[in-house]
């Protein structure tokens, strides 16, 4: 099918903007993550490799990055999904209140949300002395870590899904019961195959946006190397001790997963883009299906050999 | 399995869907639910469900109260407005969800599922998706969908309503002669009343919430009890007919009806809605001929005209066909409306 193009607009003007198009593009995205990787493997790759495996602390960085993101992304998820089921599924006052609030970690500096958080969990902070009482440490510490970065992904997964399982509606979900489905049953059965895409779509953000947190982690961490230092907070810290190729060799771990999630997110919207096709299929209802070897509708019988079923 | 519903009422925030609604359906009827949209039919229907939950009011069943199970322990067969089937699942699975859930044995849920696409004759069809169906077709899987589960109870929610013409009618009547032979109590809601006419052994009329009249078709149509009745039937003239090679014949005058192509002739009602009549100019009738004969020839009807009321830009004709019973309406543009005491209606 030929695509529409805008006849109106004069040949010159379409030159000018493709070029500031790919000038910008290039200057400020291109450019920059391609000399990471040439920062990075400017000794070579065997260089690149001893900066990351042979250096405890970076090791470390990276285990616990490793470890922090996934942990708020499965947090998100749960706490996605419930909350999206909520707001899609039932009318409560507050309602719209709380869709904005999901979006708040949005609006708000990663820095403040990690300053809110040292102020309620930290040493002197509101529930601080309880914490310590227990024994439990969260400032300072990876519990800390996952707070932080599950309070800045907080919005990817649920703002994924309320759109979607808006469009889909309860009634698939309503039939289900009907049949004699329990609670779990629907929701693996026939609300998790529905939104499989979208929510892998959340993750996958959420979970890019996991592992390159910096500002709420740097100030819930304490910078402690071998401790508490994720992979960007390690990047930052290499490139302040002047180790820049270490630090960049870090870095293009964090770029090339960059690129794995660009991937990762084309693939998946495409899948999207056919689940909504379907739906829009399945809602509209053609009385006979051209193509595809799909006889016409013979119509319902004529007579009935009817059992009891 | 008999259903009672007792002073059922609903509200949707300040909206009053049902109002102390009270309804029996006996053992083995066939029930419409007939009404504009917002008279409470389909929130009843769910009520009935258990997909909805009464503010005030029981739910019966046999004399049972069930109003506090669960949708899930209510053994109801429910047929969505729009089907609502499992769209990533097969035809086949979408079937035998029901089965699979009470973890029926393989085999078991084989030979269940077979037998009923047989029945809703999709036999072939059980590893297509339900969007590689048509319409029609979709229809017939949500209702197989909801006989697997063996209900007491098959509740249907317009379940022509997004079908085309010709496929609705088709399947009204596979419909009814399946009930026929299965004998479950079943109720549908439905805002078309040629359907719910067609279709039920009795009509329930509701409007605002409430019960305006319930009976058998004829005793609905031929006696309405309220005011609101008779407006919401007075749309439509409906005679005892015959169809025959795509023709319905009405007083002896053809009308097309493609949708019976055969040539044996069979009885029919034949609706005929006011705007689709026109009144012959001619005027020129030969005197009170008989009026099946259509002795002029014109396609027209000789009959003498009761009352002309006038709405707008619109007038209706209330006139009595010569030779007949019933009252005929017609709707003409008011600058139209004929003079005089005698007209000759025509489709």
């Amino acid at each position: 099918m030929p695509k529409p193009t805008i006849t109106t607009a004069n040949p010159l003007t379409e030159r000018l903007l493709i070029a500031a198009a790919v000038g910008v593009i290039g200057l400020l995205i291109i450019v920059p993550l391609a000399s990471v990787f040439a920062e990075a493997f400017a000794e070579g790759p065997a260089a690149w490799w001893r900066a990351l495996a042979h250096d405890p602390d970076t090791r470390h960085a990276i285990w616990l990055s490793l470890t922090v993101a996934p942990l708020a992304v499965a947090i998100n998820t749960i706490f996605g999904i419930a909350t999206a089921w909520l707001v899609s599924r039932f009318r409560f006052p507050g309602r719209s209140l709380l869709i904005t609030l999901c979006d708040v970690p949005f609006s708000v500096s990663p820095v403040v949300a990690g300053l809110a958080l040292v102020l309620i969990f930290g040493r002197q902070g509101l529930l601080g002395p309880t914490l310590a009482s227990l024994g439990w440490k969260v400032i300072f510490s990876w519990p800390g870590l996952v707070l932080a970065t599950t309070f800045v992904t907080l919005p990817l997964v649920v703002r994924e899904l309320i759109p979607v399982m808006e469009a889909i509606g309860p009634e698939e979900e309503l039939a289900a019961v009907s049949l004699g489905a329990s609670g779990w049953q629907v929701f693996t059965r026939v609300t998790l195959p529905n939104i499989r895409w979208a929510l892998l779509h959340g993750v996958v953000l959420a979970n890019a946006r996991a592992m390159g947190e910096f500002g709420a982690v740097y100030v819930v961490s304490g910078h402690i190397a071998g401790l508490t230092d994720t992979m960007p907070l390690r990047v930052e810290k290499l490139f302040q001790e002047y180790r820049t190729p270490a630090s960049m060799a870090v870095a293009s771990v964090l770029a090339g997963l960059a690129l794995v999630t660009l991937v990762a997110k084309f693939v998946i919207e495409r899948q999207l883009e056919a689940e909504a096709r379907e739906l829009e299929a399945a809602r509209s209802l053609p009385d006979t299906l051209a193509g595809s070897g799909t006889p016409p509708d013979a119509g319902p019988p004529t007579s009935t050999q009817a059992s009891i079923p | 399995m008999s259903i009672h519903v007792r002073g059922i009422s609903k509200a949707f925030g300040t909206f009053q869907a049902l109002d102390n609604v009270s309804l029996d359906v006996p053992q083995g009827t066939l029930l419409a639910l007939l009404g504009p949209s917002g008279s409470g039919k389909t929130t009843l229907l769910r009520i009935i469900a258990g997909l909805e939950w009464p503010d005030s009011g029981r739910i019966e069943e046999d004399g049972a109260d069930i109003t506090d199970r669960h949708a899930r322990q209510r053994e109801v067969g429910f047929v969505f407005q729009h089907y609502a089937l499992f769209r990533h699942m097969s035809v086949f699975e979408n079937i035998a969800f029901g089965l699979r859930v009470r973890k029926a044995p393989k085999h078991e849920v084989d030979t269940k599922v077979n037998e009923l696409l047989h029945l809703v004759r999709l036999d072939g069809l059980g590893g297509r998706k339900p969007a590689q169906l048509s319409g029609g077709q979709r229809q017939r899987v949500a209702l197989a969908r909801a006989l697997a589960i063996r209900p007491k109870i098959l509740l249907l929610d317009e379940p022509f309503g997004a079908l085309d013409a010709k496929v609705r009618v088709e399947l009204r009547q596979w419909l009814r002669r399946l009930h026929d032979e299965i004998g479950m109590t079943s109720v549908f809601v439905t805002h078309d009343q040629e359907e719910a006419f067609e279709l039920a052994d009795e009509v329930v009329v509701m409007n605002h919430g409430k019960i305006e009249q319930r009976g058998t078709p004829d005793e609905v149509f031929e006696h309405p009890a309220t005011p609101f009745v008779m407006d919401f039937l007075g749309n439509v003239n409906v005679f005892h007919g015959r169809v025959e090679k795509g023709q319905a014949f009405w007083h002896g005058i053809p009308i097309d009806y493609p949708d019976y192509p055969h040539a044996q002739a069979r009885p029919a009602r034949v609706y005929l809605r006011p705007h689709e009549l026109d009144i012959a100019r001619t005027g020129a009738h030969a005197s009170n001929g008989p009026a099946t004969n259509d002795p002029a020839g014109t396609g027209s009807l000789p009959a003498s005209v009761l009352r002309i009321a006038r709405s707008g830009p619109i007038a209706r004709i209330s006139c009595r066909p010569d030779g007949s019973e019933s009252e005929l309406h017609v709707d003409l543009p008011a600058d139209t409306t004929p003079q005089g005491s005698r007209v000759s209606p025509r489709p």
